[in-house]
């Protein structure tokens, strides 16, 4: 009972905090002049207006369709690298494959902290560094997605591994399985619905984050929504934006599809 | 302590023998210094109230738990000096209760798995994407009646299909005893009866030694050659089937009044 007063306590505590902080921002905004400059607020309005005048001419398309063919092209291959990086490191951190249980603490928290520092890191940051080293190249997209991607994985991963019904997996030891048999006959197929369902969305994530990575001037969708915002053709970054949204949905009914198949 | 010059004459020729053994959790024993010799191609069944000890025997006979004191030889040969895999295996097959199938796995692969110690590496991952040794799981999915199931998932089976599975797993991993714990008490009457009828008639075919826990004691009575009553851990009766007496039963689970000490 004790220890639930004291939770009470420290959530009022957090409480107050959060709403401490939540007055002292709305404080620091300049009521005065109003929120947005006039300038904005037209600004605002000719922009979502212009997604009644989307500029569908056959150069534009043609540009979409290149560009959302290069962020896919980034997405695939950055979230293939990362699986490279995230299945092993998972299986591994998870500590499933090893029996003694002092081993397993040691791998678990060295594979847990080379995950975090994967993860840790933003793949925007990532691209800084990669376009810093090897210049605006398709291999720095990919790899400044691969590698935080890498680490979410390799997270979700290690979870999903350690979590199995034990019942299972003993009757196939008990059958003279070692545990590397363990993982692939009891572990791998018990999670596989999960881990595939988990990977699509990291999949569907990946395809906004390489949109974003392109600003860094990698080309795609982000570039082009950038340049038309540039150049003040709202109508044509609507198309891009749309274009965006359309790529998601597909990815959204791809990887229903595929888990349909594999859950039954 | 009784001279060990004598038994180890004995033990070759026994499936499994058991001396001395005890294990306890805490301060409570839940086996206490039992003896057990079991001679190839028998069937017996431990029976007694929830809590005596029969689940925890079988452990300790299939080499998943270790003893406190005393110890289990399987054909002669230590349980402590068998390696846990491929070794034990090829000795000693286990049926569980229920939900040791894998679920996501399709009936055959989950028999494929009584290969596992067996195989090499990579024929039990290829085995995965490509069935192997698929004549000798679809014999066994015969034997136990339900070869047109086995494409389905483990998962989709019934109770009963399930038992089966798990009963072809361990005809095909192939061991010389098997043990079984509450081998049906999760089945309807009329299923537990066909299941165990099953097992006992693989066992005999086979000439394997089986040893389960039974919960119902008239199934235990008529399929079992021979009955182990056990009670806080102890063996109460060990006879054949046909001589255990009401006197024994009502011993065996007779209400005990709380009493301190």
């Amino acid at each position: 009972m004790a220890s639930v007063s004291k939770l009470m306590e420290s959530r009022r505590l957090l409480m107050i905090i959060l709403l401490g902080a939540l007055a002292w921002s709305l404080a620091s905004v300049e009521w005065k002049d109003g929120v947005l400059h006039t300038r904005g607020i037209s600004a605002l309005g000719e922009i979502s207006g212009a997604i009644f005048k989307l500029d569908l001419s056959g150069e534009t398309l043609g540009k979409l369709l290149i560009a959302a063919w290069r962020t896919v092209a980034y997405a695939v291959a950055g979230l293939s690298l990362a699986l490279v990086i995230g299945l092993p490191l998972g299986i591994v951190g998870s500590g499933v494959l090893n029996s003694s249980a002092n081993k397993r603490r040691t791998v678990q928290t060295l594979v847990r902290f080379i995950l975090g520092f994967l993860r840790s890191i933003h793949e925007l940051v990532w691209a800084w560094l990669f376009v810093a080293a090897i210049g605006l190249s398709p291999l720095a997209a990919v790899l400044a997605l691969a590698i935080p991607y890498g680490g979410i994985l390799g997270r979700i991963y290690s979870e999903l591994f350690q979590d199995v019904p034990e019942a299972p997996l003993r009757a196939l030891r008990n059958a003279g399985a070692s545990e590397w048999r363990v993982f692939w006959y009891g572990r791998l197929p018990a999670v596989l619905p999960e881990l595939i369902g988990y990977t699509f969305y990291r999949f569907e994530c990946g395809i906004r984050s390489a949109t974003v990575l392109s600003f860094v001037g990698l080309g795609g969708l982000g570039y082009q929504i950038g340049i038309s915002l540039d150049d003040l053709a709202y109508g044509r970054a609507w198309t891009f934006i749309l274009g965006l949204v359309g790529l998601i949905v597909l990815v959204e009914a791809w990887s229903a599809t595929v888990r349909r198949k594999i859950i039954l | 302590m009784q001279p060990r010059s004598a038994s180890l004459n004995v033990r070759p020729a026994l499936a499994v023998s058991v001396e001395g053994l005890t294990k306890r959790f805490g301060i409570t024993s839940a086996v206490n210094d039992v003896e057990l010799f079991v001679p190839p191609g028998q069937a017996i069944a431990f029976v007694g109230p929830s809590g005596a000890g029969k689940t925890t025997l079988l452990e300790l006979i299939a080499g998943s738990v270790s003893p406190d004191a005393g110890r289990v030889s399987l054909y002669g040969q230590d349980l402590s000096s068998l390696k846990p895999g491929r070794e034990l295996a090829s000795l000693v097959g286990v049926v569980a209760q229920q939900y040791d199938l894998v679920p996501n796995l399709s009936a055959l692969q989950n028999v494929l798995a009584g290969r596992l110690g067996a195989w090499g590496a990579w024929k039990s991952i290829l085995s995965l994407l490509a069935p192997r040794d698929k004549p000798l799981a679809m014999r066994a999915l015969e034997r136990v009646g339900i070869a047109g199931r086995a494409e389905e998932r483990a998962g989709r089976l019934s109770g009963g299909e399930q038992q089966r599975v798990a009963i072809a797993r361990v005809v095909v991993q192939d061991p010389k005893i098997i043990l079984a714990d509450e081998p049906v008490s999760s089945l309807d009457p009329a299923r537990a009866e066909d299941v165990l009828a099953l097992l006992v008639s693989i066992a005999h075919e086979r000439k394997l030694t089986l040893i389960a826990s039974m919960h119902a004691i008239d199934l235990a009575t008529r399929y079992f050659d021979r009955l182990v009553g056990l009670r806080n851990g102890r063996i109460l009766f060990d006879c054949p089937a046909s001589d255990v007496t009401r006197t024994d039963l009502n011993a065996l689970y007779k209400i005990e009044e709380e009493r301190g000490g």
